[in-house]
């Protein structure tokens, strides 16, 4: 019934992937289509898109347009969204204060920290879906009250607490937090992946000789794999773009800069250098957009699934 | 309970149990003995002597609960010979599956024992059990093609290599007609062919018990039909202890060697399956087998008569069976009753008016209530010659009846087997 469901991630994704989310749409459209003439609701349907593309990526069409202009054409009136000429000033200076640098520490923040998550919440969430050992439903609570609690908020203790530990102005110190923080939202996400694979598979993989990590390892992880891309993907970016926790931890620690500290140094005292913020942004900007048009198909996929059976 | 019965089909291959004697119980031992066995299926198989003992399965007392409050099995106790075909059978939640996972060693019951072979498996891994199971979703690997799925369990469990483990595959896959599916997964499937290929799963392992937890109810009606038979002499062929689990009578009664009728936990009869329907050991095991189930009407043992909604005679050989029990509970097969098309006087014949009739082919169910409340139904023979709300004599034959007590649910009395009417079987 359900087994061969969740699995499908090889074999033919996209025509499942367009039948689920005909659904909706043909439904609102045939509910549209009873008031309206067809073409009209087309049109209006297309409006609709064209404002919400708008609405979303104006800003950043904003920031890439505001990086490539001359200097002090960018408070320039009446306003232009396109620059007058070219220039690169802007990029030659990022790339002089060191955005390679802060490129290459926000990657191995990032892959440490997403490594990290999955490493710690894929096997949880295993546990959690499988297995029924005392206090199950009291952890569970306690995960998801730890995931209701703003990183921001407990700053200070944080704070404190690395600088015990020793922690403070080093990688390994960010990428435990960023673990400790990320973890239970991916653990809850995962669970509910789990959950949809039937226990017969474990029960099948226990009597073909599997122990219970074999079991996660062998026969359970291809069929929640979209449910990892998900996690995978949403702590790439919350991760790669997150400011305060990395600039509370490194401090002044400039060689383990990552690209959103480095964004910030552009801000003055006296004054923004907005045209070296914006290329710097698109610089930080780029590496995401690449990973996600990578693995868009997947992660599509997996909140599609996440969101009908999880 | 009866369980006295006899193996006509005992094909049983290369002796199993060669492996796990003098010598250790190696693989290649296991492997030789696989092909070996494949090669006896083919050629027709030599009949074979059962080991001493002839018990493979054993569960003694075995009890299953979960926290203090559910109980899922209690106090089960049943033992296989080696190649018999057992079905548990009963309602939805009686602790059939339960049963099945315990022997697999999924599950460990919280007292009692279970041997396989002789030997306590309480505590081992499934794996070293040595038991082989099918599912009702047939739980294949999805991202796992069907050669994959089936070799699965010998790559985790032998050091076989590549090339032995592919035979291994192909031979099983032949064994199931499944050799064009190899490299399909699951999803291209049907659920017939994703049948075939658990199955594969199953035999290539070279099980001592084979598990088969409902492996027919998603499947269609024709289907069904046809796997039955095809499971039955796979089965055979390879000779294989079996436990099949359903909750389909028509499964139980054709398929196994015996039928162990389950009810809350609890077994409420080990027999041939026709002894279940003709001499069941209680009011449970008597609706629960046979379809449509048997009538029964519950009365109390006046002198003369039993009383109750209706009236019905004490006459032989009724009268000494129920001498001494109060409450009693008359059952009576549908295809026991016959319909009269007008009440005449005999006291064993019981007016009734028709309320609904089923033609079902070859024969027909009336539905009917007894002057006096409770409703019946009779099977007939052919169309059933009457119509809603006529007024109908209902014969039960004396001779036909079975008598219950009511307060305990015990049978006190069969009818002889030999006064049933052969036209009518019992499915």
């Amino acid at each position: 019934m359900t087994n061969n469901e969740p699995q499908s991630d090889g074999g033919t994704p996209v025509e499942t992937d367009t039948i689920r989310q005909e659904q909706p749409t043909s439904r609102l459209r045939r509910l549209a289509e009873t008031i309206t003439a067809p073409a009209t609701v087309d049109a209006a349907v297309y409006v609709l898109y064209a404002v919400a593309v708008v609405f979303f990526v104006f800003p950043a069409l904003w920031v890439v347009s505001a990086s490539l202009r001359p200097e002090g054409e960018l408070f320039s009136y009446p306003f232009r969204l396109l620059p007058s000429e070219i220039s690169l000033t802007a990029y030659q200076q990022v790339i002089d204060a060191g955005v390679a640098t802060w490129l290459v520490n926000s990657t191995l923040v990032t892959i440490l920290g997403v490594g990290g998550i999955l490493l710690v919440s894929v096997p949880a969430a295993y546990a959690f879906s499988r297995f029924e050992f005392r206090g199950r439903r009291g952890l569970l609570g306690i995960v998801l009250l730890f995931q209701m609690i703003s990183p921001v908020i407990i700053i200070v203790p944080l704070y404190t607490v690395m600088s015990t530990l020793g922690l403070l102005r080093t990688r390994a110190g960010l990428v435990l937090l960023y673990v400790g923080i990320q973890t239970p939202f991916s653990i809850w996400l995962l669970k509910g992946y789990f959950d949809t694979v039937p226990m017969e598979l474990d029960y099948a993989a226990r009597i073909d000789g599997c122990n219970r990590l074999q079991t996660l390892r062998y026969v359970l992880l291809r069929p929640v794999a979209p449910g990892i891309a998900v996690v995978g993907i949403f702590n790439t970016v919350l991760t790669w773009s997150e400011f305060v926790l990395a600039f509370t931890v490194l401090r002044s620690e400039s060689r383990l800069h990552t690209i959103s500290i480095g964004v910030y140094k552009f801000q003055g005292q006296y004054g923004n250098d907005w045209r070296a913020i914006a290329a710097a942004s698109v610089i930080g900007m780029l590496p995401l957009v690449l990973v996600f048009l990578g693995l868009q198909r997947y992660f599509v996929k997996g909140l599609v699934e996440g969101s009908l059976k999880g | 309970m009866t369980d006295e019965h006899t193996h006509d089909f005992r094909h049983t291959h290369e002796h199993r149990r060669d492996s796990h004697g003098d010598t250790p119980p190696t693989r290649s031992s296991g492997v030789a003995t696989v092909a070996a066995s494949r090669r006896v299926a083919t050629d027709g198989g030599q009949p074979r002597r059962r080991s001493e003992t002839g018990v493979a399965l054993e569960l003694t007392d075995v009890t299953k609960t979960y926290g203090e409050a559910a109980t899922a099995v209690e106090n089960l106790s049943v033992s296989l010979r080696e190649g018999e075909l057992l079905v548990l059978v009963g309602p939805s939640g009686c602790g059939k599956s339960t049963t099945l996972r315990m022997i697999a060693g999924l599950e460990e019951p919280t007292s009692g024992d279970i041997r396989i072979d002789g030997e306590s498996v309480l505590g081992l891994e499934p794996e070293a059990r040595n038991t082989a199971m099918v599912f009702q979703n047939y739980a294949l690997y999805p991202h796992m093609t069907a050669r994959q799925n089936i070799g699965f369990g010998l790559r985790m469990t032998t050091s076989l290599s590549d090339e032995e483990v592919a035979a291994e595959v192909e031979s099983a896959a032949e064994t199931l007609d499944v050799t064009e599916l190899l490299d399909a997964t699951p999803d291209s499937m049907s659920g017939g062919q994703q049948q075939r290929v658990a199955l594969g799963r199953a035999i290539v392992r070279d099980p001592s018990v084979f598990l088969l937890d409902e492996p027919l109810s998603n499947l269609d009606a024709t289907l069904r039909a046809r796997m039955r038979t095809e499971i039955q002499q796979l089965q055979r062929e390879l000779g294989v202890t079996t436990v099949y689990v359903t909750h389909d009578q028509t499964e139980a009664m054709t398929m196994g060697d015996r039928v162990a009728v389950l009810s809350d936990g609890e077994i409420q009869q080990v027999a041939p399956p026709m002894n279940c329907y003709h001499e069941p050991a209680n009011l449970f095991v008597a609706q629960f087998v046979g379809e449509p189930s048997m009538n029964t009407l519950a009365m109390r043992n006046g002198r003369d008569s039993f009383t109750g909604p209706v009236d019905y005679p004490v006459v032989d050989p009724l009268a000494d069976a129920a001498h001494g029990v109060d409450r009693v509970t008359i059952g009576v097969r549908p295809e026991d009753i016959s319909v009269e098309p007008e009440a005449d006087d005999a006291e064993t014949t019981l007016p009734a008016r028709v309320d609904v009739t089923e033609p079902v082919g070859e024969r027909s169910f009336v539905h009917a209530t007894l002057d006096g409340g409770p409703s019946v139904t009779a099977a007939v023979e052919g169309s059933a010659g009457v119509r809603e709300r006529d007024q109908v004599g209902l014969r039960l034959p004396p001779d036909r009846l079975h008598l219950f007590d009511t307060d305990s649910g015990e049978a006190i009395h069969h009818p002889d087997r030999e006064s049933a009417t052969a036209a009518f079987g019992p499915v």
